[in-house]
């Protein structure tokens, strides 16, 4: 269970991350933002920019209301990761567009996230295990 | 630039969803969006999954609650129709798996979570909506449905 604050406050610094790729079309700093992605994919702990919360920013505020599990989260760094790795991708390998789409989804989500509170698992992941299965013929 | 379009659409598609998350609408009978309803009863095609999910209340209503792991909003709103179903005699809630369930899932059309359905003891689907209800609008209208049941 984490403090809420820490994945809002980390998507708002991936939203400044994500113009800053798309503004300047850079691949380098697309495959940072895909492995800080990864990091928090894996472990909410290793995420670099909630360590930044953690360090700077909790020590000032009160001890959150309630907490929030962390498998949601994870799963919107994990989508975040994929869009991440495809933009980085494509800028570093020329194919512009790609890396502009890459980066738009992400920032898309990212920003849907600081600003509105919204949830990617809520809308994607059944979503996802739907067709998966619908695929594999079960049901 | 792209940055500024996507932000903008963002923008509009946040504002358009917070405007209707969390909002139950009113199901009018026999427009149910399935595709295998029980055609030997278009009032209530779901019954018997209801019956079969748990999720079928003797009389008054149940908040029948579809959620998955990977979903911050789930866990409020389990905690919200608790308590309403604690509060209100007559109001029972049920919380699906989802995943465990893609079935009634496919049946019951439910493509996000948390997808929250009031269901009477005919089986019909009264409410249904999606995202995180504000406790004030989700005892409203099961406080309306309910009287409306008696």
């Amino acid at each position: 269970m984490v403090d809420p604050r820490s994945p809002r406050f980390a998507a708002a610094i991936t939203t400044l991350v994500l113009v800053a790729v798309l503004l300047t079309g850079g691949g380098w700093l697309a495959l940072a933002q895909t492995l800080v992605f990864a990091l928090g994919a894996l472990n909410l702990r290793y995420a670099p920019y909630s360590a930044l919360y953690r360090w700077l920013v909790a020590p000032r505020l009160a001890a959150p209301a309630e907490r929030e599990p962390a498998a949601p989260v994870r799963f919107a760094q994990a989508v975040g990761m994929v869009f991440a790795a495809v933009s980085a991708a494509g800028y570093l390998l020329g194919v512009e567009w790609l890396g502009i789409a890459g980066a738009g989804f992400a920032l898309a989500a990212t920003f849907l996230n600081a600003a509105f509170g919204f949830c990617l698992g809520c809308e994607l992941y059944l979503l996802l295990r739907r067709t998966a299965t619908a695929r594999a013929g079960q049901s | 630039m792209a940055a500024l379009v996507v932000l903008l659409l963002a923008t509009g598609f946040g504002l358009w969803r917070r405007r209707r998350d969390g909002v139950l609408s009113a199901v009018i009978t026999g427009h149910t969006p399935s595709t295998t309803a029980d055609v030997a009863d278009p009032v209530a095609p779901h019954r018997d999954l209801f019956a079969r999910l748990g999720a079928l209340p003797d009389a008054g209503l149940c908040l029948v609650q579809f959620s998955t792991t990977i979903c911050a909003a789930c866990r409020p709103t389990r905690l919200l129709c608790a308590e309403l179903a604690a509060d209100l005699p007559g109001v029972r809630h049920v919380d699906i798996d989802a995943e465990v369930h893609l079935d009634a899932v496919r049946q019951l059309d439910v493509w996000r979570t948390p997808t929250l359905l009031i269901v009477d003891a005919a089986g019909r689907i009264l409410h249904r909506g999606a995202g995180l209800p504000s406790r004030d609008h989700l005892r409203g209208v099961v406080t309306e449905a309910l009287a409306a049941t008696r």
